[in-house]
This record gives C-alpha cells, sequence and structure tokens, in this order.
C-alpha cells in the first residue's frame, strides 16, 4: 500500500463523513479529528439506526463507526450497508474502531465488508494513513453469497506456480538459471536446527 | 446470489481528493493533536468517574461483588479506553483494554478470578496517578504483568 508522506497533501474539505458512535465523548473525539484533517463537512450518528437514516438519505462518503454498539453494533452496521443499502450506497468506505480488539473481531470487521479496523484510543496519524490508503485504493469489491465487500485479498503473491495470473498486476513466476550452487546439506543443517540459547 | 460477481467501483474518495488544495498530511496530523487536546480535561474526568465506578462495584468495599457480572466492569473499562488522550502516555488506556481482555476470556472459560480482577483494577489505579512518571521501559513491565496473570488465569483453565 503506498506509503504516507509528511509532505503529501490530502484534500478532505468536500467529503461528507458518517460518524457512527454511541458515546457522546467518543463520537466528539472523532469530530475533532477529523475536523482537524480539514473535513467541513460531518454527519454525526448516535446509533446504527441513524446512521442507516443518513445512509438513506444519500450523499455520505466515508463511514467511520464505533464496534461495539447497544442494539445494532457496528458490524451489523457494516454488514447491513453491503446487502441491504441502497444500491449506490453499498460500496461506502467503512472503518470500525474499537476498543477492545480481539483478533478474531478484525477477522469478523474483514468478513462483514469493512475496509479497516483500527483501535481506540484514536490516533490521528492512524487514521489520516488509513484515509489515505482508501483514497488510493483500487481494490475490487467482490459481491457473493458468501462475502460482500472489498476484495479480501491485500497481498498480490501471483498465481500459483504453473497457472498464468488472470490480473495485469500478476507477479511472472519465470524462474532463471540458479546463479550459485545449491548449498549442501551441512551447510543447510545448522540453519533449520533450533538450538539451545545461553544467556 | 449464485456466482461471483466481481464489481470494479470507482473510487469516489480518490476522485475528490484529487482535486487538489488540501493540507500537508503532517499538519493535518498537527491540527488534529491539537483539536484532541482541547479534550483532554474531559477525557480525564470521564477516566475518573469510570475508575470510581470500578471500584464501588468491583472494589473490596463491596461485599457482594464475587457475585456481580463482568458485564459492567467491561462496560466500564471500555468507556475509558473510549475517553482516550486523556492522559497521554500513562499506559492507562492499556491496562483498561487488559481488562477488557480478561473479561473476556473469562466469559470464554466461565471461571471467575476476583484476584485477577483486583490486581487489573489495582494497576489502572496506579497507573492513573503515577502512569505518566514512569519509564517507557517501567510501563511496559506493568503492563506485561497483567498480560501474564491473564495467559496465567487462562492455562489454568
Amino acid at each position: 500500500m503506498k506509503r504516507m508522506r509528511e509532505g503529501d497533501r490530502l484534500n478532505l474539505e468536500g467529503i461528507r463523513f458518517l460518524l457512527v458512535d454511541d458515546n457522546a465523548h467518543a463520537l466528539k473525539i472523532m469530530e475533532q479529528v477529523v475536523s482537524g484533517f480539514g473535513v467541513r463537512n460531518i454527519v454525526k450518528a448516535d446509533s446504527a439506526g441513524a446512521a442507516k437514516e443518513a445512509i438513506n438519505r444519500g450523499g455520505i462518503d466515508v463511514v467511520l463507526t464505533d464496534a461495539q454498539m447497544p442494539g445494532e453494533t457496528g458490524y451489523e452496521l457494516t454488514e447491513w450497508i453491503r446487502l441491504e443499502a441502497p444500491e449506490s450506497e453499498r460500496y461506502l468506505p467503512v472503518v470500525i474502531i474499537t476498543g477492545h480488539t480481539p483478533e478474531s473481531d478484525v477477522t469478523k470487521g474483514r468478513d462483514l465488508g469493512a475496509n479497516f479496523t483500527i483501535a481506540k484510543p484514536l490516533v490521528p496519524r492512524v487514521l489520516l494513513q488509513r484515509l489515505f490508503w482508501l483514497s488510493h485504493e483500487d481494490r475490487q469489491f467482490i459481491q457473493s453469497d458468501a462475502y460482500t465487500g472489498p476484495d479480501r485479498r491485500f497481498k498480490r503473491l501471483g498465481a500459483p506456480y504453473g497457472i498464468d495470473g488472470r490480473r495485469s498486476g500478476d507477479l511472472k513466476a519465470a524462474v532463471r538459471e540458479a546463479s550459485e550452487p545449491n548449498p549442501d546439506q551441512d551447510q543447510i543443517n545448522p540453519a533449520m536446527k533450533p538450538e539451545k540459547v545461553v544467556l | 446470489m449464485s456466482g461471483v460477481k466481481i464489481v470494479r467501483v470507482p473510487n469516489k474518495l480518490t476522485q475528490l481528493v484529487k482535486r487538489g488544495g488540501g493540507i500537508a498530511v503532517g499538519e493535518a496530523v498537527k491540527r488534529a493533536d491539537a483539536a484532541l487536546e482541547s479534550l483532554e480535561d474531559a477525557s480525564l474526568a470521564i477516566i475518573d468517574e469510570e475508575l470510581a465506578a470500578i471500584d464501588l462495584l468491583y472494589g473490596a468495599g463491596n461485599p457482594d461483588r464475587a457475585s456481580l457480572s463482568l458485564d459492567q466492569l467491561y462496560e466500564h473499562a471500555s468507556r475509558i479506553i473510549d475517553a482516550g488522550g486523556g492522559l497521554p502516555g500513562s499506559g492507562v488506556e492499556e491496562a483498561a483494554r487488559a481488562i477488557c481482555e480478561l473479561v473476556a476470556r473469562s466469559r470464554a472459560s466461565n471461571i471467575r478470578d476476583c484476584d485477577a480482577v483486583d490486581v487489573h483494577v489495582a494497576t489502572l489505579k496506579v497507573l492513573r496517578a503515577q502512569g505518566q512518571k514512569l519509564s517507557a521501559a517501567q510501563r511496559k513491565t506493568v503492563l506485561q504483568g497483567l498480560s501474564d496473570v491473564t495467559d496465567k488465569r487462562a492455562r489454568e483453565a
């Protein structure tokens, strides 16, 4: 993913953010952070239900949502956006923000179609980095019975050996002749064998 | 729906961001950090409120604490994380996150351990009072201790 540099410029002025959190203080923190980024167009929602109403009205460009909310969670909101929101809104970038983040929650967010999950407390540089990535992202959207959301394959490792890749960016699997002789077993053994370390 | 449909979606964000103008990343981060500073006092007040609530419910002063569900502990700790930034560099948020992890694992194993809760809450209070005065290495050691307690309890479960 493209690395964000200090001198890179971002114009977020015309982008409408939907911020969702049931906790008023956390919502204020989100608002302060994105305002600092130059965002002028902010819609706030204190529940998934209020967020849905805002999305149904249209005009939202990015959704930042808390994960754990009473009633419907941020995960359920993400699922609704991908599967049930008006067709034009289903591809909205969604960033889930969560306090306690077991790995299973990160996987859950990804599998429900969130673009990113980030941990609280909200660190401005981390959020801006994700927005920067979102603005440079060219991930395709996948729609299937099992999953709807951005392509989860971040790492383009190329097609399996012996198969021609179908993507223009797929790496070529051509392997040249070895330039050095293969190491013999006596050289390989010390590299592979676990040894006790004395501290 | 049958099969897989791959949709190339025009990235509206890219189009909007590319319009030129705007502010440099370094400046945007600086402004956001400054904006957050204005909330520090409010964040600190929330941390103290939540700590007091935790103490009232789960502290040694409550004779019924052993029979209380840990759900409220999770919620109070979550609100401390939500308040983020009130005590930068104190380790308070990490300790609150450790409490959430402890509760999550207690739910999974169905085992309630008052001693582990006490250790976590006491650490949270210490970090609230002294966390910013500790060196990064000292804070790391304190927080690692919480992680070790939770791991040990999980192994014993």
